[in-house]
C-alpha cells in the first residue's frame, strides 16, 4: 500500500555565461520566462484533521550561483525552499510497523539551443531544519554530483530518487519537520554557457 | 678386582674364601653403580607439578586441618572447609616461624613454585591466621647433608588471594622446605598463625622407577676406567666385554649418559653410567679429570677371571693402572705369561697368571678360578625383561609414545628364541623395539625359549594416553547474569579426571557443574582447562564475557524496506541510558555519527543501496557515553534481513 503525494518545484540554473554578480536576478527573470509553468508553487494543505502530509514553501524557483567552480569544474550552488512534513494521524490510525519517507529526482537542465545537462550533475545535502524530538525523523544523507563535490556523499547525483527525510517509524512524531537541502550543480568545466533549467520533483511515500 | 695391588708379588693366600668373595665382589660390583639417575637413551620428561608425589609434613599443623590438603590440587585463599587448608592457629603460645615440608621418595629436578597462602583476614593483631610477613624456600643439599637457600630465586611475593610464584634455577633434590615468618602484632607482639592452602611445584622426577634385574647377566664386564685433561670430554669405549658365570665373554655395545663441559672443568673424578641394548642392567664406569702430566704407574688392579675346568681362560688384552696423581686408565696393555694346560685341567681350584704391562716396571696379575662345567639338564627357564621409555607418569599411564624393548637372557643359551605377541596378535619374532603410540590400553606378551626347550615369559599391560582433553564451554545468557556449562572429552584415553576454571576473583578449582557469573562494568576472560586421569593437561582455553549492558543499554534495530522501488536499509538505535551517547550507525551502505542522543532518545538513519533487491547483510551500531566517570562504549551487531522490492 504504497501513496505517495507529489510535489514540483523548478530549480532555473545559473546563467553559464561569463556570469557577473548582476546577472544573477536576470538569469532568474530569464528563466521564468522561458520555462511557463515552472517556478509554479503548490500549497496544497492537507488540512483535514489526521493527515501525513507535504507541503513546499511559496517559492519562485530556485537560482543557483556560481560558487566554487575551478579548473575541473564549475559549480552552482542554492538551497532548496523549506520543505514541511506533517503528521497528524491518530496513533491508532497509524498502521503498526509503517514508515513514511519523502525523495526527490531532478530533471535534465535544459537551454535554448544547448546540449541538456543530465540530473546527475545536481547533488544536495539535506538538513533538518527542526530537530526531531525523538530522533527517529532524519535527512537523507548527501548525494554528491557525479563530479564529487566533497560532500562525500555518493557521487551519483539526483538521477534517481534520492532521500530526502524519511522516519524510522510512523506515528512516533507528529512534526512539522521543516527540511532544507544544500543543492550543488557540478558540471564539467568545458559546459557551453547558456540558461538551464530543470524541475525537482519530490515525493512523499508511506510504507 | 678393584683393589690396587700395590705390592708386587704379594700373593692371596686364602684359596677357598678369595673365590667366595671374588664372586661376591664382581656382583655387587655391576649391581650397584653409582652413577646419575637418568641413564642414556631415556628421554626427559615433560615439567609437571610434582607435589602431588611429595609426602607433606610441617612444623605444626592444628587438629582440625590437614597438611595433606596443600598439595591435593585444589586451593583456596580464604573461607572454605579447614581440610582444605594447612594452618597452624592451634598452637599455643604461636610462634615467630612455621615451616612446611615435602619429602620425595626419589629425587625431583625443579624450578618453580606456587604457593596460595590461606588466611582470614589481614589485620596485624597478633592472632588468627594471616599471610606471613615473608617466607623463603630452601632444598635438601645432598651432598652438604643441610637445606640450602635455593639459587637465583625470583622472589617470595606475599599476595593474599593470589598465586605466589618463584622460579629459581633448576635444583635436584629429595626434600623441599618453605619457611614462613609469622605477621606480628596485637597487644602483646604475639604472632599470627600461617597458612598454606596449595604448594604447586613444577619440575620432573620423583617417580621411583624400580631398577631392572637380570639373574642371568653378567657378572662382570670390562672395567671402565678413562682419564682425560681438564676440558676435554673423555673418550668412552663404545663395546665392552661382558663375562658370564660360566666363563663365557660376550662383546657388546655401550652408549653413555652425556658427559658435558661442566663435567670435566675441575680436575677429579666422576661415575659414568652406560646402557647395551643387549643387556639389562646399567654398566657403571669412572671418568678421571687430570691436570697435567699423571706421574708414573703406582699400582695396576690385580684381574679376576673365570673359566671352566678343561677351558683355557680369556684373559683380558689391558689392565687398569694407577697413576701417582691418584688417577687410573683400564686401558693399559699387558701381555700375560703363558697358561699351562695343567693349570686348569681341574675345577675348584686357583691359580694366577703374571702380566708385563706396557710402560712401566709394575706388573699385573690374573687370578684365575676353575669351575665345575654345569652339566646337568638345563631346566632354567630364560628371563624375560621388557623396559619402557620415557617412563609412566605417576598416574601410570604413558603420555608419549612408548618404545617396549625386550631382553631375554638365560642360564646356558647365550640367544634364546625370542617371540612378541602385541594387544593379543599373533605372537612374532622379536626383531627390535616395539613403539606403542595409539591411545589407550596396550599388551605385550613375550615368550623366550631357550636351546633345551625352556620358556620363560613375560607379559606387561602399558597404558598410553598421549591426547590432552578438550573442553568445550556454552554461555547462557540470563541478561544480567550468564551460566557457563563446560564439557570435556578425551577420546580414547584415559578419560576426563577434572576441569578446571577461573575468572576475575576465582581461583583455579575444580568445575563441578554449570555456574553463573555476573556481568560487571569490564569483561571477564573465564578460563577453563581439563586434565585426563592419565595427567594431560589440556592448554587453557578462554571465553569472554561482555561488559554488562546494563552500564549502556542501547537498544538497536536494523531493517531493509522499500522506498519508491529501491531497498533503504534502516538502522535505529534507542538510548536507554540515563547519560547522552554518541552513535554510530553503520551499513554495507554507509554509516552516520549521531552526537548527543538524549537519555530516551533515539539515533536513526535510513541508507539508500539504490538497487531493487538486496540479500541478507549486516549492519551495527556502537554507542559512547560516560558512566561513572569512564567512558563506555557498547556495541550491537546486526542482521537486516533480503528484501526485494521489484
Amino acid at each position: 500500500m504504497n501513496r505517495h503525494t507529489t510535489r514540483r518545484i523548478a530549480a532555473a540554473a545559473a546563467t553559464l555565461a561569463v556570469a557577473t554578480v548582476g546577472g544573477l536576478a536576470t538569469t532568474a527573470m530569464a528563466a521564468e520566462g522561458d520555462d511557463t509553468g515552472v517556478g509554479l508553487s503548490v500549497t496544497i494543505e492537507d488540512n483535514t484533521p489526521g493527515a501525513l502530509s507535504m507541503s513546499v514553501a511559496p517559492n519562485d524557483g530556485v537560482v543557483l550561483a556560481e560558487e566554487g567552480s575551478d579548473a575541473e569544474a564549475r559549480q552552482f550552488v542554492g538551497s532548496l525552499p523549506t520543505v514541511t512534513v506533517a503528521d497528524t494521524r491518530d496513533a491508532e490510525d497509524v498502521p503498526e510497523g509503517s514508515y513514511w519517507a519523502v525523495v526527490g529526482q531532478a530533471s535534465e537542465f535544459t537551454a535554448e539551443g544547448r546540449e541538456p545537462i543530465g540530473p546527475e550533475y545536481l547533488g544536495w545535502a539535506p538538513r533538518l531544519l527542526t530537530p526531531s524530538p525523538s530522533g527517529d525523523v532524519a535527512a537523507g544523507e548527501p548525494v554528491s554530483s557525479v563530479l564529487p563535490d566533497g560532500s562525500g556523499g555518493a557521487a551519483v547525483g539526483l538521477e534517481g530518487q534520492e532521500l530526502l527525510l524519511s522516519t524510522w517509524a510512523a506515528g512516533s512524531e507528529a512534526g512539522p519537520w521543516d527540511v532544507t537541502a544544500d543543492l550543488t550543480l557540478r558540471t564539467p568545466a568545458d559546459v557551453p554557457h547558456g540558461e538551464y533549467s530543470s524541475v525537482l520533483t519530490l515525493s512523499l511515500f508511506e510504507g | 678386582m678393584t683393589t690396587p695391588h700395590r705390592v708386587a708379588g704379594r700373593r692371596v693366600t686364602a684359596v677357598v674364601g678369595a673365590l667366595v668373595l671374588a664372586l661376591t665382589s664382581l656382583t655387587s660390583a655391576v649391581a650397584a653403580p653409582s652413577a646419575p639417575a637418568t641413564a642414556a637413551g631415556t628421554t626427559a620428561a615433560e615439567p609437571a607439578n610434582v607435589a602431588p608425589l611429595a609426602t607433606p609434613s610441617a612444623s605444626y599443623t592444628a587438629s582440625w586441618n590437614r597438611v595433606a590438603a596443600v598439595n591435593d590440587g585444589e586451593g583456596v585463599s580464604t573461607g572454605g572447609s579447614h581440610e582444605d587448608t594447612w594452618a597452624t592457629w592451634g598452637e599455643d603460645p604461636r610462634p615467630a616461624s612455621q615451616w612446611l615440608e615435602y619429602t620425595w621418595e626419589a629425587p625431583v629436578r625443579i624450578d618453580r613454585s606456587t604457593v596460595r597462602f590461606w588466611s582470614d583476614g589481614t589485620e596485624a593483631n597478633g592472632d588468627n591466621v594471616r599471610v606471613p610477613t615473608s617466607w623463603t624456600i630452601q632444598y635438601w643439599d645432598q651432598d652438604a647433608e643441610t637445606f640450602a637457600d635455593l639459587p637465583a630465586p625470583s622472589g617470595f611475593p606475599t599476595d593474599r588471594l593470589g598465586l605466589n610464584e618463584t622460579t629459581f634455577e633448576p635444583v635436584t633434590t629429595t626434600r623441599l622446605r618453605a619457611t614462613f615468618q609469622a605477621l606480628a602484632g596485637g597487644p602483646d607482639e604475639t604472632h599470627s598463625a600461617v597458612g598454606v592452602s596449595e604448594w604447586e611445584v613444577w619440575g620432573t622426577g620423583g617417580v621411583v622407577e624400580p631398577e631392572p634385574e637380570d639373574p642371568f647377566g653378567p657378572i662382570d664386564h670390562t672395567p671402565v676406567h678413562v682419564p682425560t685433561q681438564v676440558g676435554v670430554l673423555p673418550e668412552l669405549p663404545t663395546q665392552l666385554d661382558a663375562v658370564y658365570e660360566d666363563g663365557r665373554v660376550v662383546r657388546v655395545p655401550v652408549t653413555w649418559a652425556d658427559v658435558t663441559a661442566d663435567d670435566v672443568a675441575e680436575p677429579g673424578s666422576f661415575a659414568v653410567t652406560g646402557t647395551s641394548p643387549d643387556l639389562v642392567e646399567p654398566l657403571g664406569g669412572t671418568v678421571y679429570v687430570r691436570d697435567g702430566d699423571p706421574g708414573p704407574v703406582v699400582a695396576v688392579d690385580n684381574v679376576a677371571v673365570v673359566t671352566l675346568a678343561g677351558t683355557a681362560p680369556v684373559l683380558p688384552p689391558a689392565v687398569t693402572a694407577e697413576y701417582e696423581d691418584g688417577t687410573r686408565d683400564s686401558r693399559i696393555p699387558v701381555t700375560w705369561a703363558d697358561v699351562d694346560a695343567g693349570d686348569y685341567a681341574e675345577a675348584g681350584g686357583m691359580f694366577f697368571v703374571d702380566g708385563a704391562v706396557e710402560g712401566t716396571d709394575v706388573p699385573a696379575e690374573a687370578v684365575v678360578f676353575v669351575l665345575e662345567p654345569d652339566t646337568a639338564q638345563d631346566t632354567t627357564a630364560p628371563q624375560v625383561t621388557l623396559t619402557a621409555d620415557p617412563a609412566a607418569a605417576p598416574s601410570g599411564w604413558y603420555l608419549r609414545p612408548v618404545t617396549v624393548t625386550v631382553r631375554a637372557s638365560d642360564n646356558r643359551d647365550p640367544d634364546p628364541r625370542v617371540e612378541v605377541a602385541v594387544d593379543g596378535a599373533e605372537p612374532v619374532p622379536y626383531t627390535g623395539p616395539i613403539i606403542l603410540d595409539g591411545d589407550g590400553t596396550h599388551s605385550v606378551r613375550v615368550v623366550a625359549t631357550d636351546a633345551a626347550g625352556n620358556v620363560g615369559e613375560a607379559e606387561r599391560e602399558l597404558r598410553v594416553d598421549t591426547t590432552a582433553p578438550v573442553t568445550t564451554s556454552s554461555v547462557e545468557n540470563l541478561g544480567s547474569s550468564v551460566e557457563i556449562t563446560l564439557e570435556a572429552t578425551d577420546g580414547d584415553g584415559s578419560g576426563v579426571d577434572r576441569i578446571q576454571w577461573e575468572g576475575p576473583g576465582t581461583f583455579w578449582g575444580t568445575y563441578t557443574g554449570p555456574f553463573t557469573r555476573t556481568l560487571t562494568d569490564a569483561e571477564q576472560v573465564i578460563e577453563f582447562a581439563a586434565t585426563d586421569s592419565a595427567g594431560n593437561p589440556e592448554e587453557r582455553r578462554s571465553l569472554t564475557l561482555p561488559a554488562a549492558e546494563a552500564e549502556l543499554p542501547i537498544t538497536a534495530e536494523a531493517s531493509a524496506r522499500c522506498v519508491a522501488g529501491t531497498v533503504h536499509v534502516a538502522v535505529r538505535a534507542v538510548n536507554g541510558a540515563d547519560v547522552p551517547v554518541d552513535v554510530v550507525l553503520t551499513t554495507e551502505h554507509g554509516s552516520r555519527e549521531v552526537t548527543g542522543v538524549e537519555p530516551g532518545d533515539s539515533a536513526y538513519q535510513s541508507f539508500a543501496t539504490r538497487v531493487a533487491a538486496v540479500p541478507e547483510g549486516t549492519a551495527s551500531v556502537s554507542a559512547t557515553g560516560t558512566v561513572d566517570g569512564s567512558e563506555v562504549t557498547v556495541r550491537h551487531d546486526l542482521t537486516v534481513a533480503a528484501l526485494s522490492c521489484a
